[in-house]
């Protein structure tokens, strides 16, 4: 039930976008749950989720963000390590990062060892600055 | 517990400070032996080679010992502080998860009662320290431009400075178009091949490490020559107390990382943590002829933490600028605003450094920005923000307050049992409204940059990545802990050589002026004459 009713949250934190379903049924609610295992937050997120009712995933998409916000209302800290683990999962999800890129041209993969290739300091861009006199204070 | 062969000097660190000042003792023929609670980081386990590298920077390699929670780590009790003590345990310390932002202080830093009637003046000024500078810079091949107008003269960079990208370029001409100050940062990142190290090919998150050694970390620019000079460098050896009789130290006591205890009898210890770290065990080696801590007669070990209290200012803008593209701390900054002018309403001023944008996850955790919100405007504002963003920083001056402190905690402990540090940290109103204006100017550049919003922060809570003044220097020993060359008033043999012993923390990054101290320090200890620029600044 957990892992249903968390997957019902996932989708309303991070809904679907084009071409990407949402985190929920992306299939992330099992990373996250591992999450809060290896950061000892799982009592935390039960209790969470003992708070939202079972038939989340069924109700209308405006009722359950305005459960959400309520409950974030009402339990800010707990709600906002969820947040982040959820952000977690999905903003390191291959498939998710292969969306990014194909939108921006961002490179998906590690950022070693391709790096980056920018166009060297153009010293031309200080002239105005060169000509100021000092700025700083002596000591004394 | 085994009682190890005496050596002559014992370092406590291995990071910043521990290892240029080892480096620099090697000439003097002593033997000279540092721990350190970490081990060495293998480059090919450094997180920006893998996929999950930003899942790594919110986890196992978050700056902040208390989320990492590593081996080698302690946790710290900041419960009671406004700002997060951010730091690393490892050889090479906190440098093997830094920007690499490398100013120096400046002239008036050192010198603020004379000159703004607050703090503290430092027993030493600007010109103990220059040549000093000059050597670090060029062991920490330091990237960037000498002729900044708003710093003394300094000698030619070792390479030259970092490519800007989209986002500073457009800040640069926006300040040029105000007439206000900006520079290429000083940073000890390669923009030029080196022996066993490649130039930096612009990944960006420098923090996590670097496995190409473009930015320099002490394990790869000192202690590599220090071993082959000689020195001993023993890891994952936790310092549990100095050991001492009335007015000087006796060695140290450790545990290896099995948990076995050990004697390392010493004729000199230096300390070489930071500004927790140190305070931490000075005030662990309390013995019956020092019984409120070692070298603490004074009642200043553990006073006066300084951070560098930060806002910042984001600009978004409408074209894309690639800014998780190159080194995200470095680039340029602007010291337009550093010095005081008391029509501000304050005395004292900022450092604005530009820093880049962030990867996927880093946008939507924010950090420096509030977290993205959740919910159906959660990919209108990803995709707003994502690759679009430069930010600003207000680093500002912190000054010494005595109630700004660590402590030994009564209730937290180590892996080992030992007590924790705890700190009790609040901002100074000054600060406060530094930032605010700081704010204001920020952003009118990013404004006059072309960002079409502006988002600010007026304190990152996680940005206490320097950590200062707990064991200060002086000529009283009433009010200080050391001396002007880091030897502790109370024990001739005790050296302290880390942040603790700044002063006033100045308004910038403080890592180029900690290995300055520390050089000469070694200079001190060994009998060398100090070096000394030719005529006062």
């Amino acid at each position: 039930m957990s892992e249903k009713k968390l997957s019902a949250m996932l989708d309303v934190l991070i809904p679907a976008r084009e071409g990407i379903p949402g985190a929920g049924a992306l299939g992330l609610a099992l990373a996250v749950l591992d999450d809060a295992r290896a950061t000892e937050q799982q009592a935390m997120l039960d209790d969470l989720l003992d708070q939202l009712p079972d038939d989340l995933e069924a109700r209308e998409p405006a009722e359950r963000e305005e459960i959400l916000r309520r409950l974030e209302s009402d339990t800010p800290a707990s709600f906002g390590s969820v947040v982040n683990m959820a952000y977690t999962a999905y903003y390191t999800d291959p498939r998710v990062l292969r969306g990014i890129s194909e939108r921006t041209g961002y490179n998906p993969g590690p950022p070693q060892p391709d790096g980056y290739l920018l166009p060297a300091f153009d010293p031309e861009l200080l002239e105005p600055v060169r000509n100021r006199h000092p700025l700083w204070r002596r000591d004394a | 517990m085994e009682t190890l062969d005496p050596v002559d000097v014992l370092v406590v660190g291995a990071g910043a400070s521990g290892a240029a000042f080892s480096w620099r003792l090697t000439g003097s023929a002593r033997r000279v032996v540092c721990l350190d609670q970490g081990g060495w980081v293998r480059p090919e386990s450094i997180p920006s080679l893998s996929t999950e590298w930003e899942r790594s920077r919110a986890r196992s390699h978050h700056p902040n010992p208390n989320v990492r929670r590593n081996a080698w780590d302690y946790p710290i009790d900041d419960s009671q502080s406004a700002i997060r003590p951010l730091l690393y345990n490892a050889v090479g310390g906190s440098t093997i998860h830094w920007g690499a932002h490398f100013p120096r202080l400046k002239p008036s830093d050192f010198a603020v009662q004379s000159l703004d009637g607050v703090g503290l003046d430092w027993p030493i000024r600007y010109s103990d320290l220059a040549a000093y500078f000059e050597i670090n810079d060029a062991m920490m091949t330091v990237s960037g431009l000498a002729g900044d107008p708003a710093n003394p003269p300094r000698g030619p960079r070792p390479c030259p400075p970092l490519p800007l990208g989209e986002g500073a370029r457009r800040i640069a001409e926006a300040y040029n178009r105000l007439g206000w100050h900006w520079w290429p940062v000083d940073a000890a990142i390669l923009t030029e091949d080196r022996p066993h190290r490649q130039a930096c090919n612009n990944c960006g998150p420098c923090d996590l490490g670097c496995p190409r050694g473009a930015r320099a970390s002490t394990d790869i620019a000192y202690w590599s020559e220090a071993l082959a000079s000689g020195v001993e460098l023993r890891t994952e050896c936790r310092v549990v107390r100095v050991t001492s009789e009335p007015g000087r130290v006796t060695g140290v006591d450790y545990l290896d990382n099995a948990g076995r205890m050990f004697h390392q009898p010493a004729e000199t210890v230096v300390l070489a943590g930071n500004g927790v770290g140190t305070a931490r065990l000075l005030l662990l080696s309390a013995a019956d002829w020092c019984p409120t801590g070692l070298a603490n007669s004074s009642d200043q070990v553990g006073r006066n933490l300084m951070h560098h209290p930060t806002g910042m200012v984001t600009g978004v803008f409408t074209e894309p600028l690639e800014g998780y593209a190159g080194p995200f701390a470095v680039s340029i900054f602007s010291q337009e605003f550093y010095e005081t002018d008391e029509s501000r309403g304050f005395v004292r001023g900022f450092q604005a450094q530009t820093i880049r944008s962030d990867g996927p996850l880093g946008t939507a955790l924010g950090g420096y920005l509030p977290r993205l919100p959740w919910g159906s405007s959660h990919h209108d504002n990803f995709d707003r923000q994502f690759g679009h963003t430069a930010s600003i920083t207000v680093t500002t001056e912190d000054l010494p307050d005595p109630e700004n402190r660590v402590t030994l905690s009564d209730s937290l402990t180590d892996r080992f049992g030992i007590p924790t540090p705890r700190i009790r940290y609040q901002v100074e109103e000054r600060c406060r409204r530094t930032i605010d204006f700081g704010i204001e100017r920020n952003t009118e550049v990013l404004r006059e940059a072309g960002a079409v919003e502006t988002l600010s922060l007026p304190l990152v809570e996680s940005a206490g990545f320097h950590l200062l003044g707990t064991a200060r220097m002086g000529d009283d020993p009433i009010t200080s802990v050391v001396n002007s060359v880091g030897r502790a008033h109370d024990v001739d043999n005790l050296w302290i050589i880390d942040g603790s012993v700044f002063v006033t923390a100045g308004a910038l990054n403080p890592t180029s002026t900690i290995q300055a101290i520390a050089l000469r320090a070694a200079d001190a200890l060994a009998g060398q004459p100090l070096l000394r620029e030719a005529t006062d600044v």
